[in-house]
């Protein structure tokens, strides 16, 4: 399906605005969009969000044989889908001149400037090599396609880790996650792509424009740069006639910009790692969705947002001031468990004191009672509760010793622990008997 | 191997700022309107262009023609026989960015629903096949009469410890160097084609742009001459 052209009088107002150095989102002629940049919770995967437009990108690696020309280098891939959900222009499965120029720069950017290492990928020269993969689709389209898809690309590959392997005579050894630590790519660089816009001969800049804004310029100049001043790439986009002095200014542009969004992919990928060596389950993508979307009803999505916030702090704490870890672990902390946590166990330790007392009647009048057979479970279950519960206390009391060493004390976890062990035998027991 | 020798010469015994013998002749193809063969050193080109004539319905551009370019080699034109002469990656790339450039440089707007056709056949290919195809398609569209803003000419220039060298040979390209393709029209300061490989750091941007301008204008001299010489030796019967 063709996009209708943008009308006359449309690409007038657009043009005038920007001339006067207004433009339809409020931003300056040199001011760029914000980016929001997210991995996912499955390795090797990102969103990223420029104004509208957004791709996801997704990193994967199997292992291939390579090339006879480049037997010791391994292979990167790089698919593009623009899919008609982005824009009703595209086909999906068929890249249109557009579609072609994005693959063609992606690639030129990605794997032509070198920056990921492929020797590392080669496991066996000549036989086996590491065909990574990166899979970019574009979700939405804005403008600044290129610029999305790449910053896209650059983090998913940063935030991609491979299987470990080992090398035996003949055969070689994957590892699961869970067997060796996957291994990362090694990345030399990141280069960083940006679409300048040109108006008026290439005498104004406009950057980032928006897909309106693209269609009313004269045209767009596509520069990739990396943190280290170098630039990456350098492409004329469309057809307009510049100067050299135009195309280093442009240059300039993207360097700045570049180093920013560097520091920004590093500051994702990092937090990425702070939180996954924490255990923390990380949020995925889950966040990027609106709540908007979760909504049936308005009430509804309240009360699916407000415990969520919690969730995000409170395991944290809980996490430090567990007191059964610290005591089991460190001896030493135990001075610095909270006075309230005493106090709660103390109130725990009593309220279990109650409840023993009340079980054990129970207990007594068990035999008595005619249904036996659910006597019998009642009893299990309230078993098994103290067995946890007397775990528990067992800890709160040795708090205590530490705490202030009394001659008393220290007779109460033997017979607790007595207490505990004659539970468990008599709990068998009855299992036996079952 | 160092690609400038102690004695400041290239692996061809060129100096570096030195461009490498250019021979053309002009309207070799009787059935293209325009048509052209251009040697660059060993790097061999042969250029056609059909039209302007009415273009298909799917093609028709209401307000201006529609520019159709061809970018193919031969399957002996490298050090590597190839597979197929056209259809992958980099002719693909290569045949839009020289689409993209002649868009700027044919006066389009003279003619509305039409199209032109530019074939572009690398025979050999010795480094700077991208240049060589823009100069070579300039002349053939000189040769079939298309109104042009003017003659574009095209050079590849790389950097070697802040050095500029142009006009790079394949021997050349082969290695890490970092380089530039740049075209522009009659030489001045108009750039219509702008394609850089592999990195470059920002400093060194400046030198390489300048190296390569003042290189498209040494070839538009070349260009140009060989334009005149064809027009003349046309002149007779054309009826001047």
């Amino acid at each position: 399906m063709r996009v209708p052209p943008l009308t006359t009088c449309e690409k007038e107002v657009i043009l005038e605005a920007l001339k006067s150095g207004k433009r339809f989102d409020f931003r300056g002629l040199e001011e760029f969009r914000g980016v929001k940049l997210v991995v996912g919770s499955e390795i090797g995967t990102a969103i990223c969000t420029i104004g509208n437009t957004k791709v996801i990108a997704a990193v994967s690696a199997q292992i291939a044989e390579p090339s006879s020309m480049r037997p010791h280098k391994g292979v990167i891939i790089i698919d593009v889908d623009l899919s008609p959900m982005a824009n009703v222009s595209n086909e999906h499965d068929r890249l249109g001149s557009k579609g072609m120029e994005l693959i063609r720069l992606l690639e030129l950017i990605i794997r032509d400037s070198r920056c990921i290492d492929v020797e590392s990928l080669c496991i066996r020269a000549g036989k086996e090599i590491w065909k990574v993969r990166v899979d970019v689709r574009i979700l939405d389209e804005d403008g600044s396609l290129l610029d999305c898809a790449c910053l896209a690309a650059i983090t998913a590959l940063q935030h991609f880790k491979r299987p470990n392997v080992t090398l035996e005579p003949h055969h070689t050894l994957i590892y699961s996650e869970y067997e060796k630590a996957p291994v990362p790519l090694n990345i030399y660089h990141m280069p960083i792509c940006t679409t300048i816009g040109l108006l008026d001969k290439g005498q104004m800049v406009v950057i980032d424009p928006t897909e309106k804004e693209a269609a009313c310029l004269d045209g767009s100049i596509v520069v990739a740069c990396n943190k280290r001043r170098e630039v990456c790439a350098l492409h004329q986009s469309t057809n307009l006639v510049l100067s050299t002095k135009q195309i280093e200014r442009c240059v300039k542009l993207a360097m700045s910009r570049a180093e920013a969004l560097t520091a920004v992919v590093s500051d994702v990928i990092k937090q990425d790692q702070r939180e996954r060596s924490a255990f923390k389950r990380p949020d995925g993508f889950s966040i990027t969705t609106p709540s908007l979307i979760l909504t049936s009803g308005t009430a509804a999505a309240r009360q699916i947002n407000a415990p969520r916030i919690q969730h995000g702090r409170e395991p944290e704490e809980k996490m430090l001031y567990q007191p059964s870890v610290i005591v089991n672990e460190n001896p030493l902390s135990v001075g610095s468990v909270k006075q309230e946590e005493v106090d709660e166990d103390a109130l725990i330790a009593e309220q279990l004191s109650i409840i023993q007392n009340s079980v054990g009647g129970v207990a007594v009048s068990d035999p008595q009672s005619s249904g036996v057979s659910k006597r019998k479970k009642e009893k299990e279950m309230v078993d098994d509760l103290l067995d946890g519960i007397c775990d528990s206390e067992e800890e709160e009391v040795k708090t205590e010793i530490l705490g202030s060493s009394e001659p008393m004390e220290v007779v109460l976890p033997v017979v607790e622990q007595q207490k505990d062990e004659e539970d468990v035998t008599s709990w068998r027991k009855k299992k036996k008997k079952v | 191997m160092s690609i400038i020798s102690e004695h400041g010469f290239r692996m061809d015994g060129r100096r570096p700022a030195q461009i490498r013998n250019i021979n053309t002749r002009l309207g070799l193809n009787r059935n293209a309107e325009g048509s052209c063969y251009l040697e660059h050193g060993n790097t061999k080109v042969l250029c056609a262009v059909y039209g302007p004539y009415e273009s298909k319905a799917s093609k028709r551009l209401e307000d201006r023609c529609a520019i159709v370019c061809q970018y193919s080699t031969t399957t002996f034109s490298g050090l590597e026989r190839k597979n197929r002469p056209r259809g992958d990656r980099k002719s693909t790339e290569i045949s839009r960015l020289l689409e993209k450039a002649f868009e700027s440089v044919i006066l389009t707007e003279s003619f509305p629903r039409s199209q032109i056709d530019i074939f572009c056949e690398v025979i050999q290919g010795d480094g700077s096949n991208l240049a060589a195809c823009v100069n070579a398609t300039s002349l053939a569209l000189a040769d079939a009469g298309i109104p042009m803003k003017g003659i574009a000419s095209a050079a590849t220039c790389g950097i070697v410890e802040t050095k500029p060298i142009v006009d790079l040979t394949s021997r050349e390209e082969t290695d890490l160097l970092p380089r530039v393709t740049l075209a522009t029209i009659c030489g001045r300061d108009e750039v219509i084609l702008v394609e850089l490989q592999n990195r470059l750091h920002i400093d060194h941007l400046s030198v390489v742009m300048d190296a390569a301008k003042a290189t498209c204008a040494d070839v538009y001299e070349c260009l140009a001459v060989v334009a005149q010489q064809h027009l003349k030796a046309c002149a007779p019967i054309l009826g001047n």
